[in-house]
């Protein structure tokens, strides 16, 4: 006899099964021999159990007994109100811990940057040409194919 | 596993912060070459202080200008110390003076003297060749190469 035909006979016994169910299996042990073995087993056990469980002496009355227990349970959701996230969980640090980083990486940057663009990344692009003689105009240019910058100074010397 | 996740980006950040300041605190002193240089389309004056310019230089002059032939006066190497010192002044004739000052890698201000007076200002991220020129008498031109070395 398998576990789920004992469970069966189980839950007849304890008046589970619904009433189809229990006629059917009520009509199944009148006609077999097993059956009604294992469910007088069943039986006995129930009857030994129930006659012979010792009971458990709290040793509070039953209102204080749980009284306790609710007292506990309030101590506990109150501790768990007033106690501080853990740092990482407030949202603000969360928010607040890569912003800061993403921040770092952008002044790092800007400092890598600006230089690169106060020394003209291209080159030949001229920033500042002071002429000190009046006379003396200025034209200055970059040659790719040169490879070179040109500040030409002409004075009117021709 | 939340905190590192978290703090890695920042401290990442901070590493490399810390690299650049590294990098920046050891400018060095950068080395130039500075050269003048006569253009004239005559032959070679009977001048022995003129000396010949290197023809790959001659030859990239001949792209941009009109002059024939280009003699060199005087060539000095030279050091010029990492921003914030003073300039180096570089005399290369009786006439012809420039101070060159670094302006933080590689910017550099390049001051032209002209018989001992100021003449221009130039202030240039130098990255291959700086040419200063002008014109003279007799259409000839005079020429102040500074490269970076």
């Amino acid at each position: 006899m398998n576990t789920e035909i004992i469970l069966k006979l189980q839950a007849y016994l304890d008046e589970e099964l619904t009433a189809e169910e229990a006629r059917q299996v009520s009509a199944w042990l009148a006609s077999d021999a097993e059956a009604q073995a294992v469910c007088r087993h069943l039986r006995d056990t129930k009857a030994l159990l129930a006659g012979n469980e010792l009971p458990v002496k709290v040793p509070e009355t039953q209102e204080f007994y749980w009284s306790k227990i609710q007292r506990e349970i309030t101590r506990l959701e109150a501790a768990s109100d007033h106690e501080p996230p853990p740092v990482l969980a407030r949202w603000w640090m969360r928010l607040a811990v890569p912003l800061a980083g993403v921040a770092v990486l952008v002044l790092l940057l800007l400092m890598l940057v600006k230089p690169l663009s106060e020394s003209g990344a291209l080159a030949g692009s001229f920033h500042e040409i002071e002429t000190q003689i009046e006379e003396a105009n200025a034209i200055s240019f970059h040659s790719q194919a040169a490879g070179m910058t040109v500040v030409w100074i002409d004075s009117g010397s021709n | 596993m939340r905190a590192n996740s978290v703090l890695t980006p920042s401290l990442f950040s901070l590493v490399l912060l810390f690299s650049a300041s590294d990098v920046e605190s050891k400018a060095q002193d950068r080395k130039f070459e500075a050269e003048l240089i006569w253009g004239t389309d005559q032959a070679k004056p009977d001048a022995p202080d003129l000396k010949p310019v290197d023809p790959e230089l001659v030859e990239r002059l001949q792209k941009i200008f009109k002059w024939k032939h280009y003699y060199q006066v005087r060539k000095k190497d030279f050091i010029v110390a990492a921003k914030p010192k003073p300039g180096t002044l570089v005399v290369l004739s009786d006439k012809c003076e420039i101070e060159v000052t670094d302006k933080g890698m590689p910017m550099t201000e390049v001051k032209l003297f002209g018989e001992k007076k100021l003449v221009k200002t130039i202030k240039q991220a130098i990255t291959q060749c700086l040419v200063i020129a002008g014109d003279d008498r007799n259409d000839t031109a005079w020429f102040v190469v500074l490269t970076p070395k």
